[in-house]
């Protein structure tokens, strides 16, 4: 989620500051007025001046020059086209680079020294020219348009910046809370914990109530809910039926026992009574095993916690797996690289790997082996874990339904089943019991034909191990 | 002819059943209420009580907690499959054996015969025995169990296994030997009835004595009676 919360953040942040800062170039350039138009009211300043200094010395010569220009306080001299000044009692502002040039044909201003001085060419009324010079202590401000933005911007965009983000901080966050929240919960819905729900804020606030946020969270709760229910209903009616078929199917085993009692042991009617034998005693296996299911599908956790040596669980099973195996002419092959200690229902946890080995035993090969591994595996975070490979020389699972063999009922060969005689809920109570356990369960496909399955299991820690060690020797049960 | 109690609250089940352990030589009355059940069973003595666990009036486990109140009486409960805490907890209150529904008949029989043939065994004469061990003594004939000249009351499983362990005390007896002696049955390492046997039976040991454990379970291997040579020290 960090990765949406960060697009989304810096995006806002980034559009926001360049909106702020594009959207005060154009107010300024738009407000304040730009050097040219201050050069022009400068200039026509200056040609006012020029005239009105031009019009005094053609009427009075330069006793009334000199009185217009202490009127005005100013340094001003006024020359011919190119020559020095036409009264002598006044400053020469042309200054050496004034002497020899031509008349101007506009406006300049250069640094003379300590002064700016302005030159302004005038033609008279009498068809006279002259050379205005008005001498100032500064450089004209305005030259440059950019200080202007700045000083007008500066002190904001920081702050701008920093409201900026945290505005987008918030409004990011509002996205993204309830979005993490959800994926949360969707991401539990999916591995099968349907009592997820989100929490519904308690809406105190009357500004988040009713956002889209707001529904969809509802409408997750709502799903969840109707899921749970449809489950609820699903496990309720497998259980039930299972439940009900116990009794007639007691009965039939007793009826049937007493007909075959009954039943000459030559005749024809001993196989038949037979043949149904077998199939009650399946349909009673299935049923047992469907109870076996329900009830852990209802289990959230494991009762009856106690420390259990994979090592020995799967020892004392291999006898009788080899003996199964021995009638179809294989061998089951058991290697273990280390102790594995973890902490469980042992019932469950021999349940799991039993129905997983007579699976492995039910499909491989004639004359193949079924190989039992048990290995530690240290995972990234640094917990260890058990695991348990059983591998067989079967057909294998086409690809896309590896993710399905532990579903109830699943089958890859249909016509197989009937053949191989399982009833198909073994694979779903080991899934289920290996769940229960905080552990993992999957099927690869082996190299050179077959199926491994992998059963891992979380370790008992160090001590744990040695306080459930102390455990054992001093049993309450 | 043995006398047997049948309580369950399946009518037919209850007359098939009837007449296929008739012709095993047993004798069946079936009750089909846990009330009246539990009012029969203590008012005659069954060598064996079949007690379901679902029962309209009062159910299976309550019906054993009354009987083991005031008998020994043989019990072997009929659970429902699937149900772990019912065997468990039918084991815990003190059942002989447990078989689940639906069972095979022939299974039934064969349990029923394991639980009387112990009690018979015990019962013949010239098996008449006393042991010996610490404070301990049993007597094989009267089926009676003295510790510390104080009476224990046993059940035919409990009283089976402690003769067993008091046979060869100090050793270490493995737990597929005892099922098969003492349950009569091949050892299933997911069946919890021994160790739920041996849970009571050190229990009611524990009651009258200073010692912690008279039976020890060794892990991996089975299940030790405990000598203290020295009672005295052993009292510390």
């Amino acid at each position: 989620m960090r990765g949406l919360f960060f697009k989304i953040f810096a995006i806002f942040w980034i559009a926001q500051s360049l909106i702020f800062i594009i959207s005060t170039a154009l107010i300024v350039q738009h407000r304040f007025p730009r050097p040219d138009i201050l050069m022009d009211s400068l200039f026509s300043n200056l040609r006012n001046q020029a005239r009105e200094s031009v019009d005094a010395f053609e009427t009075g010569g330069c006793g009334s020059l000199e009185a217009y220009a202490a009127i005005h306080g100013q340094t001003i001299a006024l020359t011919r086209e190119a020559g020095s000044s036409l009264c002598p009692g006044m400053p020469d502002l042309a200054g050496g680079s004034g002497n020899g040039t031509r008349f101007p044909d506009h406006i300049i201003g250069r640094q003379v020294g300590q002064q700016y001085v302005w030159s302004v060419p005038f033609s008279s009324a009498t068809n006279r020219n002259y050379v205005f010079l008005l001498a100032r202590p500064h450089a004209p401000e305005g030259h440059d348009p950019y200080p202007d933005l700045l000083h007008f911007a500066f002190p904001q965009l920081p702050v701008a910046i920093a409201v900026g983000g945290a505005t987008t901080f918030v409004l990011v966050l509002l996205f993204t809370r309830p979005l993490v929240k959800l994926r949360k919960a969707a991401r539990e819905l999916a591995q099968g914990n349907l009592r997820t729900r989100v929490a519904e804020p308690a809406s105190k606030s009357r500004f988040f109530r009713g956002d889209e946020f707001q529904a969809l969270v509802h409408d997750f709760n709502h799903m969840a809910e109707r899921l749970e229910s449809l489950v609820g209903a699903q496990q309720l009616l497998l259980r039930d039926v299972s439940h009900e078929l116990r009794s007639p199917l007691a009965r039939l085993n007793v009826a049937l026992e007493l007909a075959r009692e009954d039943a000459d042991p030559d005749t024809e009617i001993e196989t038949h009574l037979g043949r149904i034998e077998r199939e009650t005693e399946r349909l009673s296996k299935l049923i047992s095993q469907l109870l076996t299911l329900s009830s852990m599908e209802a289990m959230n956790q494991v009762n009856n916690f106690g420390p259990v040596l994979l090592n020995e669980l799967i020892d004392q099973m291999t006898p009788d797996a080899g003996y199964e195996a021995q009638q179809r002419q294989c061998t089951v092959s058991f290697h273990a690289d280390a102790e594995c200690a973890i902490l469980g229902n042992r019932e469950l946890l021999y349940r799991a790997v039993e129905n997983v080995l007579r699976n492995a035993i039910r499909y491989t090969e004639e004359n193949s082996e079924v190989e039992i591994r048990l290995a530690v595996v240290t995972e990234e975070k640094g917990s260890s874990m058990a695991v348990l490979e059983i591998s067989d020389r079967g057909p294998g699972i086409p690809e896309s339904e590896l993710h399905s063999i532990f579903q109830p009922f699943y089958r890859v060969d249909r016509a197989r089943s009937a053949e191989t005689g399982g009833v198909g809920v073994g694979l779903a109570i080991a899934e289920r019991a290996v769940k229960l356990h905080h552990g993992e369960m999957r099927a690869y496909n082996r190299a050179g034909g077959g199926t491994t399955v992998r059963l891992q299991l979380p370790l008992v820690e160090g001590d744990d191990r040695q306080r459930q060690e102390r455990k054992i020797t001093n049993p309450v049960s | 002819m043995e006398d047997v109690l049948l309580i369950d609250d399946d009518v037919e089940l209850c007359s098939m059943l009837r007449d296929y352990l008739e012709k095993y030589g047993f004798r069946v009355s079936a009750v089909h209420r846990g009330d009246t059940g539990l009012k029969v069973a203590l008012e005659h003595r069954y060598s064996l009580v079949l007690l379901d666990v679902m029962l309209p009036g009062i159910d299976g486990f309550e019906i054993l907690r009354k009987i083991r109140a005031d008998s020994a009486m043989n019990v072997l409960m009929l659970t429902a499959r699937g149900e772990d805490v019912d065997r468990i907890v039918g084991l815990e209150i003190g059942a002989d054996d447990y078989l689940p529904k639906p069972f095979n008949p022939r299974e039934l029989l064969a349990r029923m015969r394991a639980i009387l043939r112990r009690t018979a065994a015990a019962g013949t004469p010239n098996e008449h025995t006393l042991l010996h061990v610490d404070d301990l003594e049993l007597d094989s004939a009267a089926r009676t169990v003295l510790q510390n000249g104080r009476s224990v009351e046993l059940t035919g499983v409990e009283f089976a296994l402690l003769e067993v362990l008091m046979h060869s005390p100090g050793k270490v007896i493995a737990r597929e030997e005892l099922a098969e002696e003492v349950l009569g049955r091949k050892f299933n390492p997911l069946d919890r009835s021994l160790d739920m046997h041996l849970s009571r039976l050190r229990k009611k040991l524990a009651e009258g004595s200073s010692h912690e454990d008279r039976v020890k379970t060794i892990r991996g291997a089975g299940y030790q009676l405990t000598i203290h040579r020295n009672q005295t020290e052993a009292k510390d």
